[in-house]
């Protein structure tokens, strides 16, 4: 069952400041299918528009951060919650940490610093069920750490007492705490450590298996992605350019900029050459016309130059926006 | 630096309405090198008229004109209060980049003195160096007031200087070749230049208020017409009571726009100028 | 005659940090009996791998001469660092010796022009007239792959992590060096940016003869391009030796613990295992005897009681119970 429809999103940044206006155009026309059950993978280098991608699914969007068409749909089976644009007005439904919570980059800016684990957990508690007991409150949150396999301790200190791996790990017991239907990680490991990484990264991988839930994982780093997610969306400059099962993405990739990627990638054991991609990522003030990766794309065409491709089904379950492999260019304007 | 004028002025009402503020305040006390009389006469004007067509502030009880009066003491309050500004600037950011990058026994000695003086009662000293030294001239009051009012911010500035020594591009200046002074004052200055503008503005209208407070109490050369001064006269001769209210009215809105108007300046400069608001606007 | 003298000499460099005050002093020790040497003429990439609280920049600092050690010895080409006082000592010390930091975007101060930076080095150092400064700028970058057409004018912000970096090594080399000291150079930029980054390194070391110090947290890339690798953990260097022995046949248990925590790019080998650790850092710090024995799959007695020493095994260095 598809839980989350992004259809056709654009999201921009319209900034003012002393006259000069500037729109960055981070989500440009976004559609995807993320479905019930499933670890689903965003790649991307930075400033290619993937946390603003989070910003808008998690329905975080303030000025100067508008949504300037499409619409985000989370479908729960009973109820659904409405992200998008009606009649010309943002309407932003709520979504609320039981069903969808978020998982960010840096922990230290996420605990409040001067309050113990136990109370922000107490907080989130007091936020969501506003009738549960103090008793009930603290048999929840031990139960749910001993799921998570973390030591009780943890609850008596202050954030900056434990180590940074162990600060993402809490805010991953907070984020999984009511068993939301979709988790949102936004680069949960791109501050830890490699050993540290590994960890949190079974731990979510554990916690996607048990519950059988949505896990949602924005990371630049493919190695990771390699191995934890099912499917993967390359984005780059605000597009989706790839979508496809981890398998196809790493023994078949289509997309130029993804064949890039994947043969960046270091190895142990293997000293030959690698290239790196030429060129530097586009200002998404100010992108190229028609394909957003023709002035780095070594394929290029005229038609790449003046028209954007559209992102649809090359092969079963594969998905590509390149006009190497289709002729369908997107309609309308940017 | 002239974009940064019309770029301000265009976007930021603050600024708009601080620059022409000041500007026609400036412009009034530069007519009182035009002015007919001189202004430590008195009597040479019949007393007490409110203002009128001929006199357009009206005339106060020692006969004198108010406005050729004020235009006197505007100017004589610019210039002290700008007087005070400049030197305790020049004193404080000496002291707090030095005693900040290098540290050590300088900077504890530096900070010894620094805050020697942060402690020293002002008003007692003042009125204390006011009977010694009897007839005290407006810049002479200027020059004690900035060396009163350079310790509040050397030890800002230090405190500013104490984080960017710590930052990568430091030592890339040190492996770049760079000495110290070259290090403080070409690599810091930037960064420090929104605090010591903001600082600026607020030393000024701390050291005009402290005029007027001083000139209220008579502790200063009442003979100078500043805007303190002005208002002394004002309660010496009882003013309010008497009914005579343009002789307090005229100064007291003048100061009030005045302080307005630098208080706007500050504000919407060192908005402009802070580096972090600069750096954002550039990179989303 | 060989010329025996070795470019850099590390010898049981020891740093300690007090931290708290006059009544309770806790103290740690960030790099501990730390010593290794790096040959002149014969350029190599010696890369020192670890984690966070390794205590590898630490080192890196103290190498760099900002930090001073609580012990021990560094020397270039013989001189002791120590000693340097007078400004011409240090620009000596500073023309063998440049770094590279690791967040580009503080390496420079973003209120002042980039370029100032390259024409300060350049003419402090005393490498060339006015005259020709331009044109021996402009060959510098060319030979990062940059234009002086893109940098010149230019702001930090106008320029991409990568292109920051470059600039960095562009620096670093106009004095002409014999050794970089990197630390951390890629790990702030994305995965595909780093492979640029991490090839100009081995061109330098190929093509203009300077060695380089690479530090990182990042198995891939070290393996990628170094040819000695160090492994620190918690202060100490625990395994020592030519990359492809350390990596391809790890001796000790935590270079075997890092080498299986790095991700395979490739879907069908997934983790196995599970880890676990302490939930408080500071516990492996003062622990006695060796620091891995908290974790080490094959922990003997010994290893608790007692720090153990350096043992050579198959061409490298070792500081474990296991081999002795």
């Amino acid at each position: 069952m598809t839980v989350l429809q992004i259809d056709k999103i654009k999201a921009y940044y319209k900034i003012n400041a002393y006259g000069n206006q500037r729109t960055v155009k981070a989500v440009d026309n976004v559609s995807l299918e993320i479905e019930e059950d499933e670890t689903f993978g965003i790649a991307g280098e930075s400033s290619c528009g993937k946390s603003t991608l989070i910003k808008v699914i998690s329905g975080t969007i303030k000025p100067p951060l508008t949504i300037i068409e499409g619409k985000v749909i989370y479908n729960f089976g009973d109820e659904s919650i409405y992200i998008g644009k009606v009649n010309g007005q943002e309407e932003i439904g709520k979504v609320t940490w039981e069903k969808v919570s978020y998982i960010p980059q840096s922990s230290m800016s996420v605990l409040n610093p001067v309050m113990k684990v136990r109370d922000i957990f107490y907080d989130l508690l007091k936020s969501h069920k506003k009738t549960m007991e103090k008793e009930v409150f603290n048999e929840t949150i031990k139960e749910h750490l001993n799921s998570l396999g973390l030591p009780i301790e943890v609850l008596d200190l202050y954030p900056h007492q434990l180590s940074g791996g162990m600060r993402q790990r809490v805010i991953i017991a907070l984020a999984t705490i009511f068993r939301p239907k979709v988790i949102l990680a936004d680069e949960p490991t791109s501050a830890l450590d490699v050993v540290v990484q590994q960890s949190v990264l079974q731990l979510l991988r554990e916690i996607q298996n048990e519950n059988k839930n949505t896990l949602i994982l924005v990371s630049h780093d493919m190695s990771i992605l390699a191995n934890i997610a099912n499917r993967i969306g390359i984005m780059y400059a605000g597009k989706i350019v790839e979508v496809a099962k981890v398998k196809d993405i790493f023994e078949n990739p289509m997309h130029p900029y993804t064949k890039f990627l994947i043969n960046s990638i270091p190895r142990i054991g293997d000293k030959s050459d690698r290239l790196s991609i030429p060129g530097f990522p586009p200002s998404l003030a100010d992108p190229p016309n028609g394909c957003r990766f023709h002035p780095r794309c070594p394929y290029v065409m005229d038609i790449c130059k003046e028209k954007s491709p559209l992102l649809c089904e090359v092969a079963e379950g594969h998905n590509v926006a390149c006009f190497l492999t289709s002729e369908e260019s997107e309609d309308g304007k940017y | 630096m002239f974009n940064i004028i019309k770029d301000l002025f265009k976007f930021d009402g603050r600024f708009r309405f601080s620059i022409i503020t000041l500007l026609c305040i400036i412009l009034f006390s530069l007519l009182s090198f035009w002015s007919p009389y001189d202004p430590s006469s008195s009597y040479y004007v019949p007393s007490n008229i409110p203002p009128s067509a001929k006199y357009l502030f009206g005339t106060n009880s020692r006969g004198q004109d108010i406005f050729w009066m004020m235009t006197f003491a505007i100017k004589n309050s610019l210039i002290f209060g700008i007087i005070t500004a400049l030197l305790s600037r020049i004193l404080s950011i000496f002291v707090g980049l030095i005693s900040g990058y290098k540290g050590g026994i300088i900077d504890k000695v530096l900070m010894s003195i620094n805050d020697s003086f942060i402690v020293l009662p002002l008003l007692p000293i003042l009125i204390l160096l006011k009977f010694i030294i009897g007839r005290m001239e407006l810049t002479t009051l200027a020059l004690v007031m900035a060396v009163f009012g350079w310790s509040w911010d050397a030890r800002l500035i230090r405190s500013q200087v104490l984080s960017l020594r710590e930052r990568d591009f430091t030592y890339t200046s040190v492996f770049s070749g760079m000495g110290t002074l070259k290090i403080t004052f070409k690599e810091y200055f930037p960064f420090i230049i929104p605090i010591v503008l903001a600082t600026t503005v607020n030393n000024m209208l701390w050291s005009l208020g402290m005029e007027i407070t001083l000139a209220i109490l008579g502790l200063s050369t009442v003979e100078i017409p500043t805007i303190g001064t002005t208002i002394y006269w004002a309660n010496q001769h009882q003013a309010l009571i008497s009914g005579i209210w343009w002789w307090l009215t005229f100064p007291v809105i003048i100061s009030i726009f005045l302080f307005l108007a630098l208080y706007l300046l500050s504000v919407s400069l060192s908005e402009y100028l802070d580096p972090r608001l600069r750096i954002q606007q550039a990179r989303v | 005659m060989e010329n025996t003298e070795k470019l850099l000499t590390v010898k049981d460099i020891t740093k300690v940090f007090t931290r708290g005050s006059l009544l309770s002093r806790i103290s740690f020790t960030a790099v501990n009996n730390v010593s290794f040497e790096i040959e002149a003429n014969k350029p190599e990439i010696f890369a020192i791998v670890g984690e966070s609280g390794s205590g590898k920049t630490t080192l890196a600092r103290i190498i760099l001469h900002l930090i001073e050690p609580t012990s021990g010895q560094i020397l270039y080409r013989g001189k002791d660092i120590t000693k340097i006082k007078s400004k011409r000592d240090r620009i000596e010390f500073m023309s063998t010796v440049q770094p590279i930091f690791q967040n580009p975007f503080e390496t420079f101060n973003p209120l002042k022009r980039v370029d100032s930076y390259l024409y300060e080095t350049a003419l402090n150092y005393k490498i060339t007239n006015k005259s020709n400064l331009e044109r021996f700028i402009a060959d510098i970058l060319n030979s990062v792959g940059l234009s002086i057409e893109e940098v010149k004018g230019r702001y930090l912000h106008e320029f991409s992590g990568g292109q920051i970096q470059r600039l960095s090594v562009a620096r670093a080399l106009i004095v002409r060096p014999s050794l970089l000291v990197a630390d951390e150079p890629v790990s702030m930029l994305d995965v595909s940016l780093r492979m640029s980054i991490v090839n100009l390194f081995k061109e330098l070391k190929n093509d203009q003869n300077v060695s380089i110090i690479y530090i990182t947290h990042d198995l891939a890339t070290a393996y990628y391009i170094s040819d000695r690798i160090a492994i620190m953990f918690r202060g100490d260097v625990v395994e020592l030796g030519p990359v492809e022995a350390v990596l391809a046949r790890p001796l000790h248990p935590y270079t075997r613990v890092l080498k299986e925590a790095v991700p395979e790019p490739t879907p069908t080998q997934k983790w196995g295992g599970k880890i676990n650790f302490s939930a408080i850092e500071i516990e492996e710090f003062s622990r006695v005897g060796c620091k891995f024995a908290g974790r080490c799959q094959s922990v003997m007695e010994i290893c608790k009681k007692a720090e153990p020493k350096y043992s050579s095994v198959d061409n490298r260095m070792v500081k474990c119970w296991l081999y002795k």
